[in-house]
Protein backbone atom coordinates (compact mmCIF):
# COMPACT_ATOMS: atom_id res chain seq x y z
CA UNK A 1 0.00 0.00 0.00
CA UNK A 2 2.82 2.40 1.06
CA UNK A 3 4.26 1.77 -2.51
CA UNK A 4 1.07 2.99 -4.19
CA UNK A 5 0.88 5.64 -2.26
CA UNK A 6 4.25 6.91 -3.14
CA UNK A 7 3.46 6.32 -6.33
CA UNK A 8 0.21 8.46 -6.23
CA UNK A 9 1.69 11.31 -4.84
CA UNK A 10 4.30 11.58 -7.18
CA UNK A 11 1.97 12.21 -10.34
CA UNK A 12 -0.25 14.46 -7.75
CA UNK A 13 2.97 16.43 -7.69
CA UNK A 14 3.56 16.22 -11.28
CA UNK A 15 -0.10 17.47 -11.91
CA UNK A 16 0.20 20.26 -9.17
CA UNK A 17 3.62 21.52 -10.79
CA UNK A 18 1.84 21.27 -14.70
CA UNK A 19 -0.74 24.08 -13.11
CA UNK A 20 1.49 26.45 -10.84
CA UNK A 21 4.03 28.66 -12.99
CA UNK A 22 7.21 27.71 -11.11
CA UNK A 23 10.88 29.83 -11.72
CA UNK A 24 13.28 29.10 -14.32
CA UNK A 25 16.43 28.21 -13.66
CA UNK A 26 19.03 28.93 -16.54
CA UNK A 27 22.22 27.60 -16.40
CA UNK A 28 24.72 27.14 -19.07
CA UNK A 29 25.45 23.25 -18.21
CA UNK A 30 21.84 22.89 -17.39
CA UNK A 31 21.19 23.27 -20.69
CA UNK A 32 23.74 21.13 -22.10
CA UNK A 33 22.74 18.82 -19.76
CA UNK A 34 18.60 18.88 -20.15
CA UNK A 35 18.66 15.48 -21.31
CA UNK A 36 18.62 14.64 -17.47
CA UNK A 37 15.78 16.72 -16.50
CA UNK A 38 13.15 16.33 -19.72
CA UNK A 39 10.04 18.06 -19.62
CA UNK A 40 8.13 15.85 -21.59
CA UNK A 41 5.79 18.98 -23.01
CA UNK A 42 5.54 18.07 -26.89
CA UNK A 43 2.91 19.83 -29.20
CA UNK A 44 1.15 20.98 -26.72
CA UNK A 45 0.83 24.81 -27.24
CA UNK A 46 -0.59 26.71 -30.53
CA UNK A 47 1.41 29.91 -30.89
CA UNK A 48 3.78 32.31 -32.98
CA UNK A 49 5.81 29.59 -34.91
CA UNK A 50 9.73 30.87 -36.38
CA UNK A 51 10.31 30.24 -39.81
CA UNK A 52 13.63 31.46 -41.10
CA UNK A 53 13.37 32.95 -45.10
CA UNK A 54 16.31 33.34 -47.34
CA UNK A 55 17.05 35.67 -50.10
CA UNK A 56 19.88 34.87 -52.46
CA UNK A 57 21.63 37.31 -54.68
CA UNK A 58 22.63 35.63 -58.15
CA UNK A 59 26.00 36.34 -59.37
CA UNK A 60 24.37 39.15 -62.07
CA UNK A 61 23.43 40.63 -59.05
CA UNK A 62 19.50 40.33 -59.33
CA UNK A 63 17.81 39.59 -56.44
CA UNK A 64 15.58 36.50 -56.08
CA UNK A 65 12.73 36.02 -54.34
CA UNK A 66 12.45 35.28 -50.61
CA UNK A 67 12.10 31.67 -49.76
CA UNK A 68 10.96 29.91 -46.78
CA UNK A 69 13.48 27.51 -45.33
CA UNK A 70 11.00 25.55 -43.84
CA UNK A 71 11.13 21.57 -45.11
CA UNK A 72 8.66 19.45 -46.95
CA UNK A 73 9.73 16.59 -47.90
CA UNK A 74 8.37 13.11 -49.43
CA UNK A 75 7.39 10.32 -47.30
CA UNK A 76 8.13 6.99 -47.14
CA UNK A 77 7.57 3.86 -44.88
CA UNK A 78 11.13 2.72 -44.79
CA UNK A 79 11.92 6.42 -43.50
CA UNK A 80 11.25 4.23 -40.20
CA UNK A 81 14.38 2.60 -40.01
CA UNK A 82 16.77 5.20 -41.38
CA UNK A 83 15.56 9.23 -41.45
CA UNK A 84 19.06 11.12 -41.31
CA UNK A 85 17.57 13.77 -43.72
CA UNK A 86 14.02 14.59 -42.04
CA UNK A 87 16.18 14.46 -38.44
CA UNK A 88 18.44 16.90 -39.83
CA UNK A 89 15.78 19.21 -40.95
CA UNK A 90 13.86 19.14 -37.93
CA UNK A 91 17.15 19.93 -35.98
CA UNK A 92 17.98 22.71 -37.85
CA UNK A 93 13.85 24.04 -37.29
CA UNK A 94 14.84 23.48 -33.93
CA UNK A 95 17.99 25.50 -33.68
CA UNK A 96 16.17 28.21 -35.71
CA UNK A 97 13.34 28.16 -32.68
CA UNK A 98 16.33 28.37 -29.90
CA UNK A 99 18.09 31.06 -32.04
CA UNK A 100 14.83 33.07 -31.55
CA UNK A 101 14.77 32.42 -27.67
CA UNK A 102 18.78 33.62 -27.53
CA UNK A 103 16.99 37.11 -29.08
CA UNK A 104 14.58 37.27 -26.58
CA UNK A 105 16.79 37.03 -23.79
CA UNK A 106 19.33 39.30 -25.24
CA UNK A 107 19.86 42.87 -23.43
CA UNK A 108 18.16 45.79 -24.84
CA UNK A 109 20.66 46.82 -27.74
CA UNK A 110 22.39 42.98 -27.09
CA UNK A 111 24.23 42.36 -30.56
CA UNK A 112 22.70 39.81 -32.00
CA UNK A 113 25.46 38.73 -34.39
CA UNK A 114 27.64 37.72 -31.32
CA UNK A 115 25.23 34.87 -30.65
CA UNK A 116 26.67 31.34 -31.41
CA UNK A 117 22.93 30.21 -32.93
CA UNK A 118 23.45 33.72 -34.70
CA UNK A 119 26.50 32.25 -36.92
CA UNK A 120 25.17 28.46 -37.34
CA UNK A 121 22.12 30.77 -38.51
CA UNK A 122 23.77 32.24 -40.97
CA UNK A 123 25.41 28.75 -41.74
CA UNK A 124 22.17 27.42 -42.17
CA UNK A 125 21.25 29.97 -44.57
CA UNK A 126 24.47 29.96 -46.44
CA UNK A 127 23.80 26.30 -47.10
CA UNK A 128 20.35 26.93 -48.27
CA UNK A 129 21.46 29.42 -51.00
CA UNK A 130 24.07 27.47 -51.83
CA UNK A 131 21.53 24.41 -52.94
CA UNK A 132 19.61 26.98 -54.43
CA UNK A 133 21.56 29.26 -56.26
CA UNK A 134 25.28 28.18 -57.45
CA UNK A 135 27.13 30.65 -57.75
CA UNK A 136 26.01 33.77 -55.70
CA UNK A 137 27.09 36.74 -54.96
CA UNK A 138 25.29 37.40 -51.34
CA UNK A 139 23.05 36.37 -49.71
CA UNK A 140 20.44 37.80 -46.13
CA UNK A 141 17.73 35.89 -43.99
CA UNK A 142 14.60 37.16 -41.67
CA UNK A 143 13.95 35.42 -38.85
CA UNK A 144 9.50 35.89 -39.55
CA UNK A 145 6.96 34.75 -36.64
CA UNK A 146 4.22 33.56 -38.03
CA UNK A 147 0.86 32.47 -36.45
CA UNK A 148 -1.06 29.55 -38.26
CA UNK A 149 -4.43 29.96 -39.47
CA UNK A 150 -6.80 26.86 -38.71
CA UNK A 151 -7.38 25.33 -42.18
CA UNK A 152 -5.52 27.60 -44.02
CA UNK A 153 -1.72 26.04 -43.81
CA UNK A 154 -0.35 28.30 -46.66
CA UNK A 155 -1.86 31.26 -45.29
CA UNK A 156 -0.44 32.39 -41.48
CA UNK A 157 -3.22 34.54 -39.60
CA UNK A 158 -0.42 36.86 -38.57
CA UNK A 159 3.50 37.37 -39.23
CA UNK A 160 6.01 39.17 -37.74
CA UNK A 161 9.49 40.33 -38.56
CA UNK A 162 11.62 39.12 -35.70
CA UNK A 163 15.39 39.93 -37.43
CA UNK A 164 16.24 41.19 -40.78
CA UNK A 165 20.26 40.40 -41.26
CA UNK A 166 22.51 42.96 -43.29
CA UNK A 167 23.44 41.53 -46.66
CA UNK A 168 25.99 38.80 -45.93
CA UNK A 169 28.84 38.19 -48.86
CA UNK A 170 29.58 34.58 -50.08
CA UNK A 171 32.55 34.05 -48.69
CA UNK B 1 16.28 -7.48 -19.44
CA UNK B 2 17.13 -9.34 -22.81
CA UNK B 3 14.33 -7.70 -24.67
CA UNK B 4 14.63 -4.13 -23.34
CA UNK B 5 18.36 -4.22 -24.31
CA UNK B 6 17.21 -5.76 -27.63
CA UNK B 7 15.00 -2.97 -28.53
CA UNK B 8 17.52 -0.09 -27.17
CA UNK B 9 20.25 -1.79 -29.22
CA UNK B 10 18.30 -1.45 -32.28
CA UNK B 11 16.84 2.40 -31.24
CA UNK B 12 20.85 3.08 -31.09
CA UNK B 13 21.90 1.49 -34.30
CA UNK B 14 19.49 3.60 -36.10
CA UNK B 15 20.57 6.42 -34.71
CA UNK B 16 24.18 6.33 -35.06
CA UNK B 17 23.73 5.16 -38.54
CA UNK B 18 22.07 8.72 -39.12
CA UNK B 19 24.69 10.13 -37.21
CA UNK B 20 26.91 8.38 -40.10
CA UNK B 21 24.70 10.18 -42.95
CA UNK B 22 24.83 13.40 -41.77
CA UNK B 23 28.57 13.64 -40.73
CA UNK B 24 29.41 16.13 -43.95
CA UNK B 25 26.74 19.06 -42.21
CA UNK B 26 28.76 18.75 -39.26
CA UNK B 27 32.19 19.98 -40.87
CA UNK B 28 33.49 22.54 -43.24
CA UNK B 29 30.59 24.72 -44.56
CA UNK B 30 28.30 22.43 -42.72
CA UNK B 31 26.08 24.04 -39.99
CA UNK B 32 26.88 21.79 -37.08
CA UNK B 33 30.54 22.35 -37.17
CA UNK B 34 32.23 22.06 -34.00
CA UNK B 35 34.41 24.89 -33.99
CA UNK B 36 31.14 27.65 -33.99
CA UNK B 37 29.37 24.72 -31.11
CA UNK B 38 32.15 25.02 -28.46
CA UNK B 39 32.35 28.40 -28.09
CA UNK B 40 29.04 28.04 -26.58
CA UNK B 41 30.18 25.21 -24.26
CA UNK B 42 31.34 26.60 -20.22
CA UNK B 43 35.00 26.71 -20.32
CA UNK B 44 35.50 26.90 -16.85
CA UNK B 45 36.69 22.31 -16.77
CA UNK B 46 39.65 23.07 -19.42
CA UNK B 47 39.87 19.14 -19.24
CA UNK B 48 36.71 18.22 -20.06
CA UNK B 49 37.01 20.77 -22.79
CA UNK B 50 39.90 19.53 -24.02
CA UNK B 51 38.14 16.37 -23.72
CA UNK B 52 35.34 17.42 -26.01
CA UNK B 53 37.81 19.36 -28.65
CA UNK B 54 39.38 15.81 -28.63
CA UNK B 55 36.51 13.54 -29.17
CA UNK B 56 34.70 15.93 -31.70
CA UNK B 57 37.85 16.22 -34.09
CA UNK B 58 36.85 14.59 -37.73
CA UNK B 59 38.48 11.32 -36.90
CA UNK B 60 37.98 10.84 -33.70
CA UNK B 61 33.94 11.47 -33.93
CA UNK B 62 34.28 8.61 -36.87
CA UNK B 63 35.81 6.73 -34.35
CA UNK B 64 33.46 7.02 -31.76
CA UNK B 65 30.19 6.40 -33.95
CA UNK B 66 32.38 2.76 -35.15
CA UNK B 67 32.65 2.24 -31.36
CA UNK B 68 28.95 3.50 -31.16
CA UNK B 69 27.85 0.38 -33.52
CA UNK B 70 30.02 -1.75 -31.87
CA UNK B 71 27.98 -1.17 -28.39
CA UNK B 72 24.68 -1.27 -30.09
CA UNK B 73 25.62 -4.70 -31.80
CA UNK B 74 26.52 -6.14 -28.63
CA UNK B 75 23.54 -4.78 -26.67
CA UNK B 76 21.03 -6.61 -29.46
CA UNK B 77 23.62 -9.83 -29.60
CA UNK B 78 24.59 -10.24 -26.11
CA UNK B 79 22.68 -8.12 -23.18
CA UNK B 80 23.76 -5.28 -21.22
CA UNK B 81 26.91 -5.35 -19.01
CA UNK B 82 28.95 -2.73 -16.55
CA UNK B 83 31.63 -1.64 -19.30
CA UNK B 84 29.12 -1.88 -21.92
CA UNK B 85 26.45 0.48 -19.94
CA UNK B 86 28.92 2.80 -18.81
CA UNK B 87 30.28 3.43 -22.55
CA UNK B 88 26.82 3.66 -23.92
CA UNK B 89 26.37 6.40 -20.77
CA UNK B 90 29.15 8.64 -21.81
CA UNK B 91 28.91 8.27 -25.57
CA UNK B 92 25.63 9.49 -25.50
CA UNK B 93 25.94 12.39 -23.14
CA UNK B 94 28.66 13.22 -25.16
CA UNK B 95 26.39 13.06 -28.37
CA UNK B 96 24.13 15.78 -26.30
CA UNK B 97 26.77 18.17 -25.90
CA UNK B 98 27.76 17.86 -29.93
CA UNK B 99 24.08 18.80 -30.27
CA UNK B 100 23.90 22.04 -27.90
CA UNK B 101 21.57 19.39 -25.44
CA UNK B 102 19.77 17.76 -27.75
CA UNK B 103 19.98 16.71 -31.51
CA UNK B 104 16.09 15.18 -31.78
CA UNK B 105 14.85 16.04 -28.46
CA UNK B 106 12.60 14.12 -26.41
CA UNK B 107 13.81 10.69 -28.62
CA UNK B 108 18.00 11.70 -27.28
CA UNK B 109 15.91 12.61 -23.62
CA UNK B 110 14.16 8.82 -23.60
CA UNK B 111 17.23 6.95 -24.75
CA UNK B 112 19.46 8.74 -22.30
CA UNK B 113 16.52 7.57 -19.87
CA UNK B 114 16.74 3.74 -21.06
CA UNK B 115 20.55 3.71 -21.08
CA UNK B 116 20.87 5.15 -17.58
CA UNK B 117 17.71 2.53 -16.80
CA UNK B 118 20.21 -0.29 -17.91
CA UNK B 119 23.32 1.50 -15.91
CA UNK B 120 21.44 1.97 -12.39
CA UNK B 121 21.17 -2.26 -12.87
CA UNK B 122 24.74 -2.95 -13.70
CA UNK B 123 25.52 -0.59 -10.95
CA UNK B 124 23.11 -1.85 -8.30
CA UNK B 125 24.07 -5.38 -9.12
CA UNK B 126 27.17 -5.17 -8.27
CA UNK B 127 26.87 -4.11 -5.02
CA UNK B 128 23.11 -6.26 -3.85
CA UNK B 129 21.76 -9.19 -4.94
CA UNK B 130 21.05 -9.19 -8.61
CA UNK B 131 16.93 -8.93 -9.24
CA UNK B 132 17.37 -5.48 -6.90
CA UNK B 133 19.31 -4.42 -9.44
CA UNK B 134 17.19 -4.91 -11.99
CA UNK B 135 14.03 -3.74 -10.37
CA UNK B 136 15.77 -0.73 -10.00
CA UNK B 137 16.56 -0.28 -13.58
CA UNK B 138 13.65 -0.89 -14.30
CA UNK B 139 11.54 1.55 -12.51
CA UNK B 140 13.26 4.42 -13.28
CA UNK B 141 12.91 3.75 -16.73
CA UNK B 142 8.70 3.16 -16.18
CA UNK B 143 8.31 5.85 -13.59
CA UNK B 144 9.89 8.24 -16.35
CA UNK B 145 8.14 6.78 -19.94
CA UNK B 146 4.75 6.45 -17.84
CA UNK B 147 5.77 10.62 -16.34
CA UNK B 148 6.50 11.35 -19.88
CA UNK B 149 2.74 10.52 -21.21
CA UNK B 150 1.10 11.74 -18.31
CA UNK B 151 3.12 15.34 -18.87
CA UNK B 152 2.55 14.97 -22.04
CA UNK B 153 -1.52 14.23 -22.01
CA UNK B 154 -1.89 17.05 -19.08
CA UNK B 155 -0.32 19.68 -20.89
CA UNK B 156 -2.59 19.42 -23.78
CA UNK B 157 -5.45 19.14 -21.30
CA UNK B 158 -4.89 22.20 -20.27
CA UNK B 159 -4.80 24.35 -23.47
CA UNK B 160 -8.34 25.46 -25.05
CA UNK B 161 -7.37 24.98 -28.52
CA UNK B 162 -6.50 21.04 -27.79
CA UNK B 163 -9.95 20.95 -26.19
CA UNK B 164 -11.43 21.69 -29.15
CA UNK B 165 -9.48 19.76 -32.16
CA UNK B 166 -8.13 22.71 -33.36
CA UNK B 167 -4.46 21.89 -32.92
CA UNK B 168 -4.34 18.58 -33.80
CA UNK B 169 -5.18 20.25 -37.35
CA UNK B 170 -2.90 23.18 -36.86
CA UNK B 171 0.22 20.66 -35.72
CA UNK B 172 -0.67 18.33 -38.16
CA UNK B 173 -0.88 21.13 -41.02
CA UNK B 174 2.99 21.91 -39.67
CA UNK B 175 4.26 18.10 -40.38
CA UNK B 176 7.06 17.90 -42.38
CA UNK B 177 5.57 15.46 -45.05
CA UNK B 178 3.45 18.69 -45.92
CA UNK B 179 0.12 20.04 -44.92
CA UNK B 180 -3.03 17.78 -44.40
CA UNK B 181 -5.04 17.79 -47.82
CA UNK B 182 -7.73 19.85 -47.35
CA UNK B 183 -10.48 16.72 -47.84
CA UNK B 184 -8.36 15.33 -44.48
CA UNK B 185 -11.18 13.65 -42.43
CA UNK B 186 -8.73 14.96 -39.27
CA UNK B 187 -10.45 18.36 -40.83
CA UNK B 188 -14.17 17.50 -39.91
CA UNK B 189 -14.23 19.10 -36.34
CA UNK B 190 -16.05 16.18 -34.74
CA UNK B 191 -13.18 13.44 -35.79
CA UNK B 192 -10.24 16.32 -34.55
CA UNK B 193 -12.46 16.57 -31.36
CA UNK B 194 -12.47 12.68 -31.40
CA UNK B 195 -8.51 12.19 -31.85
CA UNK B 196 -7.31 14.90 -29.40
CA UNK B 197 -9.23 13.66 -26.71
CA UNK B 198 -8.70 9.89 -26.86
CA UNK B 199 -4.62 11.02 -27.86
CA UNK B 200 -5.16 13.50 -24.40
CA UNK B 201 -7.24 11.11 -22.13
CA UNK B 202 -5.11 7.89 -23.15
CA UNK B 203 -2.03 9.84 -22.24
CA UNK B 204 -3.24 11.86 -19.37
CA UNK B 205 -4.16 8.38 -17.72
CA UNK B 206 -1.40 6.61 -18.40
CA UNK B 207 -0.21 5.66 -14.66
CA UNK B 208 -2.95 3.27 -14.67
CA UNK B 209 -1.57 0.67 -16.88
CA UNK B 210 0.89 0.11 -13.98
CA UNK B 211 -2.66 -1.69 -12.34
CA UNK B 212 -2.33 -5.00 -14.37
CA UNK B 213 0.36 -6.59 -17.12
CA UNK B 214 -2.85 -6.96 -19.00
CA UNK B 215 -3.63 -3.20 -19.41
CA UNK B 216 -0.01 -2.30 -19.86
CA UNK B 217 0.34 -5.11 -23.01
CA UNK B 218 -2.57 -3.03 -24.05
CA UNK B 219 -1.07 0.08 -23.62
CA UNK B 220 1.87 -0.85 -25.26
CA UNK B 221 0.23 -1.97 -28.09
CA UNK B 222 -1.53 1.55 -28.40
CA UNK B 223 1.34 3.51 -27.63
CA UNK B 224 3.53 1.67 -30.70
CA UNK B 225 0.57 2.80 -33.15
CA UNK B 226 0.37 6.23 -31.74
CA UNK B 227 4.48 6.30 -32.25
CA UNK B 228 3.89 5.49 -35.24
CA UNK B 229 1.31 8.01 -36.37
CA UNK B 230 3.51 10.55 -35.25
CA UNK B 231 6.18 9.17 -37.12
CA UNK B 232 3.76 8.92 -40.07
CA UNK B 233 3.23 12.77 -39.63
CA UNK B 234 6.02 14.26 -38.19
CA UNK B 235 8.97 11.87 -39.36
CA UNK B 236 9.87 11.71 -35.84
CA UNK B 237 11.34 7.89 -36.29
CA UNK B 238 13.62 8.00 -33.35
CA UNK B 239 10.78 8.61 -31.05
CA UNK B 240 9.37 5.31 -32.48
CA UNK B 241 12.10 2.90 -31.54
CA UNK B 242 13.06 5.26 -28.10
CA UNK B 243 9.69 4.77 -26.64
CA UNK B 244 9.24 0.95 -27.88
CA UNK B 245 12.63 0.59 -26.31
CA UNK B 246 11.08 1.72 -22.74
CA UNK B 247 7.72 -0.77 -23.03
CA UNK B 248 9.26 -3.63 -21.36
CA UNK B 249 10.17 -2.14 -18.45
CA UNK B 250 6.73 -1.00 -18.32
CA UNK B 251 5.07 -4.15 -18.73
CA UNK B 252 7.21 -5.84 -15.98
CA UNK B 253 6.42 -3.12 -13.87
CA UNK B 254 2.87 -3.36 -14.01
CA UNK B 255 0.95 -5.35 -11.89
CA UNK B 256 4.14 -5.73 -9.47
CA UNK B 257 3.48 -3.54 -6.49
CA UNK B 258 3.53 -4.66 -3.49
CA UNK B 259 0.30 -4.41 -1.69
Amino acid sequence: MMTYTLILLYFLLLLTALFFKTREIKSPWLFYLRAFFPNWKFFHAIGYAPRLYVQVQRADGRWLDWQVLYPRVKRSIFDVFHNPRVNLHLANQNLIEHFVGDLNQLQHGGDASQLVTYSLICRLARSFALESQSPFKSYRFEVRMEMPQLNHPLEPKDVQVMLVSPELKNE
Amino acid sequence: MRLLSLWLGISLLIQTFEFFRIQKNMIGEGVWVWSELRKEVPQNMPVFNQFLDFIFQEKAHVIHLCARLLGGLCLVALGSNMELMVFLFLSHVCLLFRFRGAFNGGSDFLSLVVITGLLIAQVCNFFSPVTLGYKAGLWYISLHTISSYFISGWVKLKRREWRDGSALVMFLDGGIYGPLSLKSYFRLKPIAVLCSWGFMVWEGFAPFLLLSSDMAVLYCEIAALFHFLVFWFFGLNRFFWAWCASFPALIYCAGRLPL
